[in-house]
């Protein structure tokens, strides 16, 4: 009887599951196993010569290859720390009753509607090396005047990444994706019954400590999940970074100034797309997805425990 | 009173920090309504010398615009009805239901999201040929029916349900379904409609998809047709930028019209009593 | 064999007639033998132009198909970048459209050797093509673009339609106040960049750093070339080759006579008369003009990219076009008399004045239509003048990934990250490494 119940019950979810699974499955999963297939492959144009496991022995002493998984590591800690504190800090404000709040909410949403063209134009005129807001800034200050998007020497040492046009970009990153997050915490904060909070602030707690011991905790389910989506953005992240990352070149592909830009996802394109090595850029895309999964299994191991639930 | 002088702070901060985000926006209109000339000096001026109205009409006449819309609306609607349906099911079963190897189909959709789409472009274009998809609506919706994101976001806002509720719920003899339909989606109105507004916003501003898989004007969807004023060598910007505002525009109204779901507290004690 | 030799005059007398019938059809049958009739079928052209012209594009074939009984259906498929991405997923799925634009050689190659391609040459050849003298009128630099070298001869793969070259656009004002005449080699170049960075207030020289816009001429200007003839190994990291390199890094690091920029980044300062020189496509000049203030506008200066020992050198851009063999034959064939048609003299010369891309032939550059334009703006001629010193990218299907490469070499040695010695002979251990296929 019991077990009969169960069944029926798998039978039940599996039902429920199946329309995602089939479009999943059909338009992520198999096109993914279709890249493993040519990451075996000397691919051309054309599909070429069987190489087992030959491109990803490649990849592993490619200095480019390995440069672009440092980078794609320097870029997520430079960006998703900073994104989610200041989006969390955005929705903990807009979540209180104010004036404008709407007002304020869409403000800080519209990097996210704003056409890239427009994003790319605009921040390119800000780190514009000679007429730039950036230095602009920095000549008022009496600071030396910076080359930007074009520099491809290092913040920290001139040779150690991040180059300072990948830390420009860096942070047009960050300031495109505060609404995303913010938005997204906004709808945490509003799913904690108020009876919790109502109730804390009766027994006295407000401000810090009713954050550090009511909300935070309650808003972790949010919060992880938040993580776990903007490290596997960032990890593959392409969009923004070849848009701003010209760096110079009228003809080039992709991570201009010298490569300080191409990060894990922009290689995989750059030999995609640009150079024409299918099987290649499939061994690469396929390496960077492992690299990635292996983060969010950590990621996740050490998070899933903290996660509370308000149920 | 006391307050007072850090309410200021709080929104001057709030004020600059908007100004910041909403600069290349504010851009974006302003250069929609500059000369040819303006629109391309440099260093730029903040607002137009003239204001030129006629800057919309030009865009708007230089393609077939409505068309572009038409097309994009039927993607965004498209992709967010059934990105609705599949991901409400999909998340209630991975939260709720108990489903042997439930772990395994979570990792697996984990998975999927971590291959860079710019080398899937390849197998789900051959994908569409093979179906015959290719320049029809199948291709433009179909393939993004079902996010992982969207399932993940869901499925916290469904294990965030009182576990009583359910309970409840059962002892009045309501089935998974209708528990789903009655009670966890209505609960779940803030997280349903973040998924809305980001899968229509993720339509509306797809580009390389819609190029690659249609050939006619009567399927592309707004970001095609805005190309009309790039070329190789130059921009068009002002042209582009009113371009844009227009297709901004019902996102726009969209974010304004969801945004009220995120802030409405849910009156859980009517549920309860 | 009396009546097929009767359908065969009917259909040959159709064919003439329609031939001759349509407005825009000069140039009808040639090359030995006799032409077929001309299919009756709807072919598909993939190509890259948007915006104006796009439209111009659309009204050629709006044209084409009113007088032929052959359609086109043109069809736009994004930027350069994009197209090639749809041809080469369509090329996977074996769904390829019957003709398309190409970027330039280095595309082509690639085609080519996924043996994609029926060459142009097949059908220049047949009786639908054109007899050697006729060949002639076609600018033999563009005729070379289109060639690859198949078995050691050099054929022709594809076929030109919207061609530029680089030129040296001027601000004539600000030579003027500097007191310097548009300069003819490259000593007189850096000297007048000098004059221009002492006596003005305006920016000598902005350019966006790539192989394309002083590497290349310099190189070949003294000589030097950027491949070996086969295409199999470097020949850049030579005397030429350095001289080039160290030219530009003088500008910049020593001079300071050159601003680096980014994309087209140039074109509006240099449009507001804070610029003295840039380096550029000739399809540049509308956009420019576009771009000046109202209340400041001038004369654009263009002249030919200055000469070095050897002459003066310059590189061949804009489009070409290709028959994918994979197409019908029917379609094939039809695809070849579309663009045969496309780059007739009328055509060629109302293409040319619509969209700035140079005529394709030298009956094109003696029509009236255009000496009448060119009477009226002298500039219509300098990239006309400077196309017997083009030289097309070079058609090896390893460009795209050597590009980059050079690309890199300039900026390090602009930037000075690494002395131009170091730089070329990095370069050259990359680019040989890919050619040797590592």
């Amino acid at each position: 009887m019991r077990r009969a119940q169960r069944r029926r019950e798998a039978v039940q979810g599996y039902l429920f599951l199946a329309p995602a699974l089939l479009i999943i499955g059909a338009f992520h999963v198999w096109p993914a196993l279709y890249v493993l297939y040519m990451s075996l492959f000397r691919w051309d144009i054309l599909q070429g010569a069987f190489l087992g496991l030959r491109n990803y022995q490649h990849l592993l002493v490619d200095p480019d290859f390995l440069r672009s998984l440092v980078l794609t590591l320097v870029y997520a800690v430079g960006t998703v720390p900073l994104e989610m504190a200041a989006g969390l800090g955005l929705a903990l404000i807009l979540h209180q009753r104010l004036r404008l709040r709407g007002l304020f909410r869409l403000l800080y949403f519209l990097p996210y509607v704003t056409s890239q063209v427009a994003v790319a134009l605009v921040w390119g005129w800000v780190f514009n090396p000679s007429y730039g807001a950036a230095n602009g800034l920095l000549a008022a200050v009496g600071a030396p005047i910076q080359r930007w998007l074009l520099e491809p020497g290092g913040i920290i040492a001139p040779d150690a990444p991040p180059s300072l046009a990948l830390t420009a970009i860096m942070f047009v990153t960050a300031w495109y994706y505060l609404g995303f997050h913010a938005v997204v915490f906004l709808s945490g904060l509003t799913s904690i019954p108020t009876e919790l909070t109502d109730a804390a602030r009766i027994d006295g707690a407000a401000g810090f400590r009713l954050f550090r011991y009511i909300t935070f905790p309650l808003l972790s389910p949010t919060t992880y999940f938040l993580l776990l989506i903007a490290t596997i953005g960032a990890t593959t992240s392409f969009n923004l970074i070849y848009v701003m990352g010209g760096g110079g070149q009228a003809f080039g592909c992709a991570g201009n100034p010298l490569g300080t830009t191409q990060v894990a996802a922009l290689f995989v394109f750059d030999r995609f797309w640009c150079q024409t090595e299918l099987g290649y850029a499939s061994a690469a895309a396929f390496t960077l997805g492992l690299v990635v999964l292996a983060l969010s299994a950590l990621n996740g191991r050490f998070f899933s425990r903290r996660v509370v639930y308000a149920a | 009173m006391r307050r007072r002088p850090a309410r200021v702070l709080l929104y001057a901060g709030m004020l600059g920090a908007g100004l910041v985000t909403a600069f290349p926006f504010f851009w974006m209109l302003s250069t929609s309504l500059k000369s040819e000339a303006e629109a391309t000096s440099f260093p730029p001026s903040v607002f137009p010398v003239e204001w030129l109205f006629t800057n919309y009409a030009d865009a708007w006449h230089a393609a077939p615009f409505g068309r572009y819309f038409l097309n994009s609306a039927i993607m965004a609607v498209g992709q967010v009805g059934l990105g609705l349906v599949t991901s409400s099911l999909a998340a209630y079963a991975l939260a709720r239901i108990r489903v042997p190897g439930r772990g395994i189909i979570f990792a697996a959709l984990l998975a999927t999201l971590v291959i860079p789409p710019e080398v899937t472009l390849i197998p789900n274009y051959i994908a569409m040929q093979r179906l015959g998809w290719y320049n029809t609506y199948l291709a433009l919706i179909i393939p993004f029916g079902a996010s992982v994101f969207n399932v993940f976001l869901l499925r916290q806002a469904f294990l965030q349900l009182p576990g009583e509720l359910y309970e409840a719920a059962v002892l009045d003899g309501c089935g998974h379904l209708r528990f789903l339909l009655r009670f966890a989606i209505p609960l779940s109105r803030p997280a349903l409609a973040i998924i809305a507004l980001l899968t229509a916003i993720r339509a509306w501003n797809d580009f390389q998809w819609p190029l690659i898989v249609t050939d006619s004007p009567d399927l592309r969807p707004i970001q095609v047709g805005l190309t009309i004023f790039r070329s190789d060598v130059s921009t068009n910007f002002q042209l582009l930028m009113a371009g844009s505002m227009m297709a901004v525009l019902p996102v726009v109204v969209l974010f304004l019209f969801t945004q009220r779901q995120f802030i409405q507290g849910i009156a859980r004690s009517g549920i309860r009593g | 064999m009396r009546r097929l030799s009767l359908a065969l005059v009917a259909a040959l007398v159709l064919a003439a007639c329609s031939s001759t019938a349509g407005p825009g059809a000069s140039g009808g049958t040639s090359g030995s033998g006799t032409a077929a009739p001309e299919p009756a079928v709807t072919i598909t052209f993939w190509h890259g132009q948007s915006g104006v012209l796009g439209d111009r594009l659309n009204e050629l074939i709006t044209k084409f198909n009113a007088s032929h009984k052959i359609q086109v259906k043109g069809q736009f498929q994004g930027t350069y970048d994009q197209l090639y991405q749809k041809v080469v997923s369509a090329i996977q799925a074996g769904s390829v459209p019957d003709m398309a634009m190409v970027s330039g050689p280095p595309q082509t190659a690639q085609y080519w050797k996924a043996k994609a391609l029926t060459p142009a040459q097949q059908f220049v050849d047949s009786p639908d093509g054109f007899t050697s003298d006729q060949l002639k009128d076609f600018v033999p630099a563009l005729l070379n673009d289109n060639s690859l070298p198949v078995s050691g001869k050099s054929t022709l793969v594809s076929w030109p339609f919207s061609k530029s070259l680089a030129l040296l656009y001027y601000d004539p004002d600000i030579l003027q106040q500097a007191g310097v005449a548009v300069p003819k080699t490259w000593d007189e170049f850096k000297q007048a960049l000098l004059a221009v960075k002492s006596k003005t207030s305006a920016t000598p020289l902005a350019w966006t750093p790539d192989v394309y816009t002083f590497f290349l001429p310099y190189l070949w200007s003294q000589g030097g070339d950027v491949l070996s003839p086969d295409y199999s190994k470097a020949a850049f990291n030579t005397p030429q080759g350095l001289a080039a390199l160290q030219y530009q890094a003088d500008l910049v690091l020593t001079d300071k006579t050159g601003q680096v920029t980014q994309g087209f980044e140039w074109q509006n300062p240099f449009a507001q008369g804070k610029v003295a020189f840039a380096i550029s496509t000739s399809v540049s000049r509308p956009y420019i003009e576009q771009a000046m203030p109202k209340d400041h506008t001038f004369k654009v200066g263009m002249a030919s990219v200055p000469a070095g020992p050897k002459g003066a050198a310059t590189d061949l851009f804009g489009n070409n076009l290709v028959i994918f063999s994979k197409a019908p034959a029917d379609h094939q064939r039809a695809a070849w008399l579309f663009m045969k048609w496309l780059t007739d003299t009328d055509q060629t010369v109302a293409w040319s004045l619509a969209s700035g891309y140079m005529p394709l032939r030298v009956s094109a550059q003696n029509a009236a239509d255009f000496k009448a334009a060119a009477a009226k703006d002298d500039r219509l001629l300098v990239a006309i003048n400077a196309l017997k010193d083009a030289h097309g990218i070079p058609g090896s299907p390893d460009w795209q990934k050597i590009q980059p490469v050079l690309g890199d070499m300039v900026t390090a040695a602009l930037l000075g990250k690494s002395s131009p010695k170091d730089a070329i002979t990095a370069a050259e251990k990359k680019v040989n490494d890919i050619l040797a296929g590592q």
